[in-house]
């Protein structure tokens, strides 16, 4: 099943995620969840097969490959920032799942990792990756308390994988507002990152 | 650290617009900038200051590729097994003696009582640590507990569990020396009673553990063990749910808080909907079908959720028409094991077998030779079911299926006139065609056949019609039509070649009249033995049968009409799917006696015929010749119908009533031709 019709869509999935994209389009929270939960499941299945067949995997590569699958190519743009948002968005949970499961037993041993250096360095390790991943995840939860829309052009770009052209759309702005949201987010990060306190 | 404490939203402004203008000034003129600007705001200068120094450090986080980041993290998730205990471990109360197996739950160690209390060997089963949380160990020991109850011949029992010292929680099953059922009959060549009695001890086990209120959930051959003497032990009742709290094994999937595995799990189970026990009888079904079949009902399936939904949305071919079985094992699936297998499995589950005692009770009537409970979904059934699935159609649909009745092979005809109808067509079509009716043996039996000269006459007449495409096209098909009807093919072909050859030059994709052109040329040529050729131009004139354009009558002929090419070329398939959804469409708006539905009850016979179902075909020819004697109508397609049936008792050895069908077919035939039609020749 792996190679087979990966960029062709799905009749019946692609007729439920339109219908779901509608309702997100209409501010349904229901919609939202389920949509969400269907590109989780989608995005993990994919991740997972991947990982064992191709040693590298671009996450940008990662979540157009689902788009297609789930939503088909047809769709109007507006659908697809709907979707790009919903899928970064689960790229990220489902990345933080992983090392939060990898670190739960860990928790309270007090084996923090401090720098960003030191993090860059850990994160060879699936310990130090969790670890790492895990704080830039508090990284951007702090990000998105100042500002929201920093939070989903890192959202976007950092997990979804999307150009800064395709981060402008998804989000209705300019490109050059993408670009300087982008390089305040960054900054604010490794900010953050490099101190971990709260 | 208070300069990290969040900024209120007026200063994360401030701070937005201070970075970006600053950042592009000369790096000597920042400093004097933000102390001008920040106006005595001193944590907002901290704040801004610090940015900008992290903005010119490189981040190779942040700038990278999350999966790069991800990537040991992901790569040791997918490999890293649990580290194996080693042989003298203790595990509560039992000492690991050798390693049995892993499973995407935990590994499964050969085990001992470490304290002697008893020789027996047990199965050790340890889940996977940090899988169980607190908040689920009190019930993990109730459950437990409840499973202990459990003591039965085909269930191996559950000796203890709980979670030992180290926090891993474990259960202490019987130890089973046995293979997989599947396995099992495959190595022992195990004949098909042998293995419908596999299935009964499988039954009787989930039997009683229904009656303590423990359902399996997971049941598959993995857990269904046969020992060396042939008896059934079921392994891990109940522990899809035990370990259902925090699990997310590789051989399941995780939907709501259950574990399944997809290729044997009720449908009802994968939507997350209440789990009863019908969910094991379904998979009681799934696996009796792979022991029969040889393969899972729907192939591999893999864990995502388009592979999922593909098992939702599609039924399984009974097991007799698995692809490769030889013919004697068709034919002992053939029947009983075919609807006691697919009752089991119904996707509503509450059409299949009440309980697991109620299919092993059928599946031993099956082996004492006594009849089966199971009944094959009715036709009514079936019907009902599509037909909720249509819409229903339109009183001018009514009015029209009445005309449709009257013919025979013209539904090019029927189709043609309904949009002649609809469109409110020159008087010169509704002329010809009411001129040209009544030289039809067909439609008014009895008459002599006459026409010939009265169609080439006509043929003159349209030649030099000055008209437009599209009557010029319906008049052709009209005439190659009936050229056809009055049995001379030679010349309907070039006029309905003409027909589709103006059709395709002047009148748009989707104009009816180009579809009526394409299906009337297919039905010619699909009669003189171009079936491929009838296929193609059929799905020609269903592609241009826009919804719109054309009449549902029109789509449904022409649905007909594909579906007899299709059984023609033995895609037997496609072909009753066609049948039975115009036979749904015609049953909604004219209910079941409508003469509408003869032919495609026809149609669908012969196609159960080409599948060797015999009795099924039988079935459905005399409920079309019961239509057909209905209403009164002594013609061709009753001799059809009858000549049908009388092939089918040939085919059973049932000669006598062959005989005497196919006479009484003949009869009917040269009453209606006097001679030369080709009906009669055949």
């Amino acid at each position: 099943m792996a190679g087979q019709s990966s960029g062709e869509a799905d009749g019946a999935i692609t007729q439920q995620v339109a219908l779901l994209l509608d309702g997100v389009r209409d501010g349904d929270a229901a919609a939202l969840d389920q949509l969400f939960a269907l590109v989780y499941g989608e995005l993990k299945a994919r991740a997972h097969l991947q990982r064992s067949s191709s040693p590298t995997l671009g996450t940008t590569a990662l979540v157009h490959e689902v788009y297609l699958k789930l939503a088909g190519s047809s769709r109007d743009w507006n659908d697809r920032a709907h979707f790009m948002r919903v899928a970064a968005r689960a790229m990220r949970q489902i990345l933080i799942d992983r090392a939060r499961r990898r670190t739960a037993h860990k928790r309270g041993g007090g084996a923090a990792v401090v720098t960003l250096e030191e993090m860059a360095v850990a994160a060879e390790s699936p310990e130090g990756a969790a670890e790492t991943l895990m704080a830039l995840d508090d990284a951007l939860l702090r990000l998105g308390r100042q500002s929201e829309r920093l939070a989903h052009v890192v959202e976007l770009r950092f997990f979804g994988g999307l150009s800064v052209e395709e981060t402008a759309e998804a989000l209705g702005v300019s490109d050059r507002t993408v670009k300087r949201d982008w390089r305040l987010a960054r900054a604010f990060l490794h900010d953050a990152m490099d101190a971990p306190d709260d | 650290m208070t300069a990290r404490e969040p900024l209120d939203s007026d200063r994360w402004e401030r701070l937005e617009r201070l970075f970006h203008e600053a950042s592009a000034l000369p790096l000597e003129e920042v400093a004097a900038f933000l102390e001008r600007a920040c106006e005595g705001d001193d944590t907002l200068r901290a704040h801004v200051t610090r940015l900008l120094e992290a903005d010119t450090a490189p981040n190779a986080l942040v700038d990278g590729d999350v999966v790069e980041l991800a990537d040991p993290l992901l790569e040791r998730e997918a490999r890293a097994p649990e580290p194996e205990l080693t042989a003298g471990s203790r595990v509560g109360r039992f000492e690991v003696l050798d390693l049995l197996g892993r499973g995407g739950m935990g590994t499964v160690y050969r085990a001992a009582r470490a304290d002697g209390a008893y020789e027996q060997e047990v199965a050790l089963k340890v889940v996977r640590s940090g899988r169980i949380e607190e908040g689920a160990r009190r019930r993990f020991v109730r459950e437990r507990d409840i499973l202990a109850r459990l003591v039965h011949p085909s269930i191996a029992t559950l000796l203890d569990g709980g979670v030992d010292d180290a926090g891993r929680p474990f259960l202490a099953m019987e130890l089973v020396d046995g293979l997989p059922i599947t396995e099992y009959a495959e190595t022992r060549g195990l004949d098909v009673r042998a293995r419908v009695a596999l299935a009964v001890q499988v039954a009787e086990g989930v039997d009683h553990a229904h009656r303590n209120l423990v359902v399996h959930r997971d049941l598959k051959p993995s857990n269904i063990l046969v020992t060396r003497d042939g008896s059934v032990k079921l392994l891990d009742f109940g522990i899809a749910r035990l370990l259902a709290e925090d699990a997310d094994g590789d051989a399941h999937t995780r939907t709501g808080h259950l574990l399944l595995t997809p290729a044997y799990a009720a449908p009802e189970q994968i939507r997350g909907a209440a789990v009863t026990t019908a969910v094991d009888v379904f998979a009681i079904g799934a696996v009796l079908y792979e022991l029969l079949a040889g393969r899972r009902p729907h192939g591999d399936v893999g864990g995502s959720w388009s592979e999922v939904q593909r098992v939702l949305d599609t039924e399984p071919p009974p097991p007799s028409r698995v692809d490769g079985l030889d013919r004697a094992l068709r034919r002992a699936f053939e029947g009983d094991l075919d609807t006691i297998v697919l009752k089991a499995m119904q996707k509503d589950p509450e059409r299949r077998y009440g309980s697991a005692r109620a299919l092993a009770e059928d599946l031993e009537r099956y082996l004492r030779g006594l009849a089966v409970e199971a009944r094959p979904d009715s036709w009514g059934y079936r019907f009902s079911k599509l037909v909720r699935r249509n819409v229903a159609a339109s009183a001018a649909t009514i009015a029209l299926l009445g005309a449709l009745a009257l013919g025979v092979g013209g539904t090019a005809w029927q189709a043609r006139a309904a949009q002649l109808e609809a469109e409110r067509k020159d008087a010169v079509a509704d002329f010809m065609t009411s001129v040209f009716r009544g030289a039809d043996p067909e439609a008014t039996p009895g008459e002599p056949v006459t026409a010939l000269e009265l169609l080439e006459s006509a043929l003159v007449r349209v030649d030099a019609l000055e008209a437009g495409a599209e009557v010029r096209v319906d008049l052709l098909v009209t005439l190659g039509d009936l050229f056809g009807t009055l049995g001379h093919y030679e010349r309907a072909e070039p006029v309905l070649r003409q027909a589709v050859l103006e059709a395709e030059e002047s009148l748009g994709r989707r104009d009816p009249a180009r579809a009526n052109a394409y299906d009337a040329l297919g039905q010619h040529v699909s009669e003189v033995g171009e079936v491929r050729e009838s296929e193609e131009l059929f799905r020609a004139a269903l592609a241009s049968r826009d919804v719109d354009g054309s009449s549902a009558e029109a789509i449904a002929a022409t649905r007909s009409n594909l579906a007899l090419s299709l059984r023609k070329l033995g895609e037997t398939v496609e072909a009753a799917v066609l049948y039975e959804a115009v036979m749904a469409e015609t049953l909604a708006s004219n209910g079941g006696d409508s003469l509408a539905i003869v032919s495609d009850l026809l149609g669908l016979g012969q196609v159960r015929q080409w599948d060797e179902e015999y009795e099924v075909a039988i079935r459905l020819f005399a409920e079309a010749r019961r239509v057909k004697e209905a209403a009164g109508q002594r013609d061709a397609q009753l001799a059809h119908v009858i000549h049908a049936s009388g092939v089918v008792h040939g085919a059973l050895e049932r000669n006598e009533e062959a005989e005497a069908l196919h006479l009484e077919a003949l009869s009917i035939w040269q009453w209606l031709y006097p001679e030369g039609h080709p009906e009669v020749a055949g």
